[in-house]
């Protein structure tokens, strides 16, 4: 592996991680929603 | 509108879990390496590039026609077709979606199988001793019952067969939230930390005859020569590697995605659901079977194993690994359990589609046509295990895991992106978004991605759709297996057509709008 190939993968990895990061984040931390909150709930909108 | 339909994800966290399931396949560390160490780190480069044009917005498709289709009461693509096109075409073209993953299930149980089986004999050291890949590649052989006989039989084989499918049989039929996420919120993360501690014990190695682990990840990461990238065979393999990995046009995203209400997001979930598989194929994907090979057999012959097909790798060489390997019947047993583990959320999605279709348009209970599926797909699969070595899932391969899926992307886009229209598209997509899509992602979904999907399907008529249909370079002795395997799409596709055909004419709600209307003209 050159310097550059390290550079090449640490970014790509780097990258999938942190995409990986902000979707849990906020999905589940931002919004306050419990990761096993009930998404069947009833809500106005479906009756 | 939106019509209350029974069953439904239970949690968020269940659904991205059994979304990314979905997508995390036995290609992530199988089919994946293989490809990347084939064309060196030039591979990445069309391949990260043809994820972010076709794979991430083909996957916001997928979720926002799945929920507007569900919001009419649909959970397959006829319906969902329907209520994006009024043209009675439009519902046929939605069979593809039913008819592609319940035909690649046919046989990709019987492979899933496998994975159990290795996992068996690797945990009870059924094959130690045969330290070459010559040696394995006749244990495989063996395995499978491919002994020159008249059929591919294997009691031990048919036995973990026969295991997988009541296994996933029992799964779907118990529904979404009930079968398919209970199994995905607890075999996803298990599949993640196997994959994660078999990265790391492989990412640790001692360096053998002078090579390191740096040299099997350079075969994924180093562009040694720049005008690789100017190849079409490059570009071709990698958007191929983009569809498989997410398992976009083949129609579970959509069912899946028809359980959502329209205040659920599903631009952040689908992200979500594409980053986390790409966490499984490119972190832990190319740290694990090529790393491996280079380290033990060095570049040449890992390079020569990856050309060899897609189960070289896993099932020849990396069992020869193990067994240089300390504690290598504990890791290689990690190995197989992770591929079985890869294979199960994926087929347990793959006759959702179908029990939906039975269930919601055609009205039969779940039941009976769990009952039906059941036995309609058993039968299917006699004569693809027993007639392998002719070569009969290589056929149905081509015709719906190969061409079917690039045809239906491609239609699924433009009828989307072109015909239902970007700028509804957009609007629909962001109902109850957790996530607002960079505006650059509308342009892209409008021209580059139908396009994209239309001129790739015209290469793939091009470069193969002739000599397969003539069967060029098939064993004159295999033609008539193979005409067998047509026959069996054929008639699945057959009865899908029926299917729809009756669904429009006898149920009532597909000509609600219409009554609808008429009462408004009337009062």
């Amino acid at each position: 592996m050159t310097a550059l190939s390290w550079i090449y993968m640490g970014l790509v990895w780097a990258s999938i991680i942190a995409i990986n990061a902000f979707c849990f984040y906020r999905m589940f931390w931002k919004k306050q929603d419990s990761p096993t909150a009930d998404m069947r709930s009833e809500t106005p909108e479906d009756n | 509108m939106n019509i209350r339909r029974p069953d439904g994800w239970a949690t968020r966290f269940g659904l991205i879990m059994a979304m990314a399931g979905n997508a995390i396949g036995l290609g992530n560390f199988l089919r994946f390496p293989g490809k990347a160490a084939q064309f060196g780190g030039a591979f990445m480069v069309p391949y990260l590039f043809a994820m972010v044009m076709l794979g991430i917005p083909m996957m916001w498709m997928e979720w926002t026609i799945g929920r507007h289709g569900g919001g009419f009461g649909h959970g397959s693509t006829p319906g969902m077709f329907h209520r994006l096109w009024h043209r009675p075409v439009a519902k046929y073209l939605g069979i593809f979606g039913v008819l592609l993953p319940a035909m690649v299930g046919v046989y990709y149980i019987y492979i899933e199988s496998w994975s159990l089986g290795y996992a068996w004999q690797t945990m009870t050291g059924a094959y130690w001793g045969q330290t070459s890949n010559e040696e394995m590649e006749a244990v495989f052989s063996n395995y499978l019952g491919m002994n020159g006989g008249f059929f591919s039989f294997n009691l031990v084989s048919y036995s973990f067969f026969l295991a997988t499918f009541a296994l996933n049989i029992f799964v779907f039929g118990r529904g979404i939230s009930k079968g398919i996420e209970v199994v995905a919120k607890y075999c996803m993360p298990t599949l993640l930390v196997i994959g994660i501690v078999l990265a790391v014990r492989v990412l640790t190695l001692p360096p053998l005859d002078g090579r390191t682990i740096g040299d099997g990840l350079a075969q994924i990461w180093r562009i040694e020569d720049w005008t690789t990238l100017l190849r079409s065979d490059v570009w071709i393999a990698a958007t191929g590697q983009v569809f498989f990995t997410l398992s976009v046009g083949l129609g579970m995203i959509h069912t899946y995605a028809s359980y959502l209400k329209k205040q659920h997001d599903v631009t952040l979930s689908g992200l979500g659901s594409c980053a986390t598989n790409e966490f499984a194929e490119v972190i832990l994907g190319s740290t694990i079977a090529i790393p491996a090979a280079v380290l033990f057999f060095g570049a040449t012959q890992a390079q020569a194993i990856a050309k060899g097909g897609t189960f070289s790798l896993g099932f020849f060489a990396l069992p020869v690994i193990f067994q240089q390997m300390p504690a290598g019947r504990f890791f290689g047993t990690l190995w197989f359990l992770l591929l079985f583990l890869a294979g199960l959320t994926s087929s347990m999605a793959m006759f959702t589609p179908l029990l939906v279709f039975l269930e919601d348009e055609l009205r039969i209970t779940r039941k009976r046509a769990v009952a039906m599926i059941g036995t309609a797909v058993f039968l299917m699969m006699q004569p693809v295990i027993l007639f392998m070595h002719h070569g009969m899932v290589d056929e149905i391969d081509y015709w719906v895991g190969d061409f079917g899926l690039v045809l239906f992307a491609a239609i699924e886009t433009v009828v989307f992106a072109w015909i239902f229209g970007m700028a509804r598209g957009w609007k629909e997509m962001h109902l109850g978004a957790d996530l607002q899509v960079p505006r650059i992602f509308y342009y892209i979904m409008k021209y580059v991605t139908p396009t994209f999907m239309v001129l790739l399907l015209a290469w793939y008529a091009y470069d193969g759709l002739l000599s397969h249909i003539l069967m060029k370079g098939v064993a004159v002795e295999s033609h008539p297996y193979r005409w067998v395997a047509r026959l069996i799409i054929a008639v699945m596709t057959s009865f899908l057509i029926w299917g729809v055909w009756y669904a429009w004419r006898t149920h009532p709600k597909f000509f609600e709008e219409t009554e609808r209307a008429r009462e408004e003209t009337l009062s």
